[in-house]
């Protein structure tokens, strides 16, 4: 069991991309970031993120099990998603801007951890 | 529903909060071990599993001949030493034999030399033995209490109605409704964790819940409760004496097969039953730490060292059984998943607390006055914040009783729940405002002070573990840092928002 690869930096890259994805897609979080002003995110652009969030968490559970094991990999996910939440969730309230621009960053990342792991 | 979660999860609030903490603490228990003792030399690469078994094997045959069963443990992943463990055969009474242990260490071989101390292991036990009760007692406290968390789980998953509409949501700096976010997130983020530990917590102590179960079909008594647990687990049923004696086959080989299947560094420890006897047998466990607390066994003839069977199948029921323990304990995480155990577990005393202090902000406005109030907010300040302190004062009585007094170890326990009594005292004495501001300044003190303490008193300090790349001992120092600067943190934003309101409620 080795530690500290690209496939945990992915897991985590892709946990935390999928619920920014989640979370800016509800109004009352995407108005924090871009201002109460701007107008509402289209359907469509809300589904698509969504779909972004999905698929993100999918291969960050395919990142786990591919370091930890088909066992210890479902168990590390659930770490996993709880660790990028709650980082996510903390960004959000007291710095929304930093946290999309975090978010930003990490969908930009999380393609290349992944494909390099 | 409301109404049950409220109260499920406040009247054993405080003894929940307990648990967490210092079950919390328990997924580095070897690692606080290490930082408790600091005597011992940095860590350094264990011997090979080859000669730490001959090491292992030359000292149990000086300290304990004729024994009925010697007990290795090799160096490995969450146990640096080398453990050897004896029992000698029962006496003519029918009772069982007398036991010895020793500790030696996995680079030398030499007995450990460090100063008296619970360490780790000590504070992992508190959150289910509560170090001062009888273990039944305690174990059974354990249970109604966790049996009540579960009861708080379900009924909060059912009462809250957004949860994935809030999933995200954390307002701060409003009052009552932050304290409601908090819990809720810290309590939704984490639900697959704090279900998990929550219900294996129960079944680790199923059997003395339910120890009628067991009885109906075995009978009553310890006797019979035994036969029961070694037909289960498929136990490595063991000949008796034969009588005649003979010699214990060489251990070499046997380990260096054992280390072929399970891969090298996958032994983890060997039980010689009957040693210097015709009947003698050696069982080596070990192979991959997984979930399931499955383990290879390999038993061999202790005479001839030929393999007599490998491993026993499990049933299923025993398998989940083992898993949901698995999980709970986590001893197969390697690093990274240890600090997402540990940081989850963080969040399950954090909310907690939380509910805790919501529980009071719901209610100020209405009976802040009445004597169940008070007393349900003294005995938050003196357990969110005090409890952590006692914790604290728990690893600075390590530093600062002397080595050689009688009883070090047991004063160490002493000081933690003595700080404890001191921070319930001193909340119900002080205005709770006052009270919450100078227990969360010294809880910040406390923590963030004692890599200043380790430095001053010991030579295995971040001076010396940076530079070593002595992560284990140098992460402990850093963590306690970083305990003591959330205080702060937590302290500063409440004087600061107290005089915010202060500015609002006198104009100037």
């Amino acid at each position: 069991m080795t530690d500290m690869t690209m496939e945990i930096a992915a897991a985590f890259l892709l946990s935390y991309t999928a619920w920014a994805a989640f979370a800016l897609a509800m109004r009352k979080h995407s108005r924090r970031v871009w201002s109460d002003a701007s107008t509402p995110l289209r359907r469509e652009t809300r589904m698509a993120s969504r779909l972004v969030g999905a698929v993100c968490l999918a291969l960050s559970f395919i990142a786990c099990v591919s370091q930890w094991g088909w066992a210890g990999g479902s168990v590390a996910w659930f770490g996993v998603l709880t660790a990028t939440a709650l980082g996510f969730v903390f960004l959000l309230a007291y710095a929304p801007r930093l946290a999309a621009g975090t978010a930003g960053a990490t969908l930009l990342a999380s393609p290349a951890a992944f494909y390099i792991m | 529903m409301g109404w049950l979660h409220t109260w499920a999860g406040l009247v054993v609030g405080w003894v929940l909060f307990f648990m967490f903490l210092t079950g919390t603490a328990g997924y580095f228990d070897v690692e606080i071990d290490r930082w408790m003792q600091p005597e011992r030399s940095l860590p350094q690469a264990a011997m090979p599993a080859e000669r730490a078994a001959a090491v292992g094997l030359k000292r149990l045959a000086a300290a304990a001949p004729g024994a009925e069963r010697w007990f290795i443990g090799l160096p490995g992943y969450r146990s640096p030493d080398l453990r050897l463990f004896w029992r000698m055969p029962p006496g003519p009474d029918g009772k069982r034999g007398a036991t010895g242990r020793a500790q030696l260490d996995a680079a030398t071989g030499e007995p450990l030399q460090h100063r008296d101390t619970g360490g780790g292991q000590l504070l992992y036990r508190m959150h289910y033995d509560f170090h001062y009760m009888p273990h039944k007692v305690a174990n059974w406290i354990a249970g109604v209490c966790t049996m009540f968390m579960l009861i708080a789980i379900v009924t909060g998953i059912v009462i809250h109605k957004r949860i994935f509409a809030d999933f995200f949501t954390f307002r701060s700096h409003k009052g009552q409704r932050s304290w409601l976010d908090a819990h809720n997130v810290l309590s939704v983020l984490a639900l697959p964790y704090h279900l998990m530990i929550t219900y294996s917590g129960l079944i680790f102590f199923a059997y003395l819940y339910m120890a009628p179960v067991v009885a109906a079909t075995y009978g009553a008594g310890e006797e019979n409760r035994r036969v029961y647990f070694d037909e289960l687990s498929g136990r490595d049923d063991i000949p008796e004496r034969a009588g005649p004696p003979a010699a214990l086959a060489p251990l070499g080989p046997l380990v260096k097969d054992a280390e072929r299947r399970m891969g090298a560094g996958g032994v983890h420890y060997l039980n010689i039953y009957n040693p210097g006897d015709a009947n003698a047998r050696v069982v080596i466990a070990g192979g991959e730490l997984v979930p399931s607390r499955k383990r290879t066994k390999l038993r061999f003839d202790g005479t001839t060292g030929t393999l007599l069977r490998a491993s026993n199948p499990h049933s299923a029921s025993y398998v989940t059984w083992q898993t949901l323990l698995g999980l709970h304990e986590g001893l197969f995480a390697g690093p990274a998943l240890r600090w997402l155990y540990f940081l989850t577990a963080l969040m399950g005393t954090a909310m907690i607390g939380a509910g805790l202090v919501l529980w009071t902000a719901k209610r100020r406005a209405k009976t802040g006055g009445t004597v169940g109030f008070r007393l349900v907010e003294k005995l938050n300040i003196g357990t969110v914040a005090g409890l952590p302190i006692a914790v604290a004062a728990f690893f600075w009585a390590n530093r600062l009783i002397p080595v050689g007094l009688e009883g070090r170890a047991a004063w160490e326990a002493h000081a933690m729940f003595i700080v404890w009594a001191s921070m319930l005292l001193h909340a119900f004495f002080r205005p709770a405002s006052r009270a919450w501001g100078e227990q969360l300044w010294l809880a910040a003190g406390a923590f963030g002070l004692l890599p200043l303490l380790n430095a001053l008193t010991t030579d295995k300090h971040l001076g010396v573990t940076l530079p070593a790349r002595a992560w284990e001992l140098a992460g402990f120092d850093l963590t306690m840092f970083g305990f003591g600067a959330a205080f702060a943190w937590v302290a500063l934003s409440r004087m600061r928002k107290n005089r915010r309101s202060a500015k609002q409620t006198v104009p100037a």
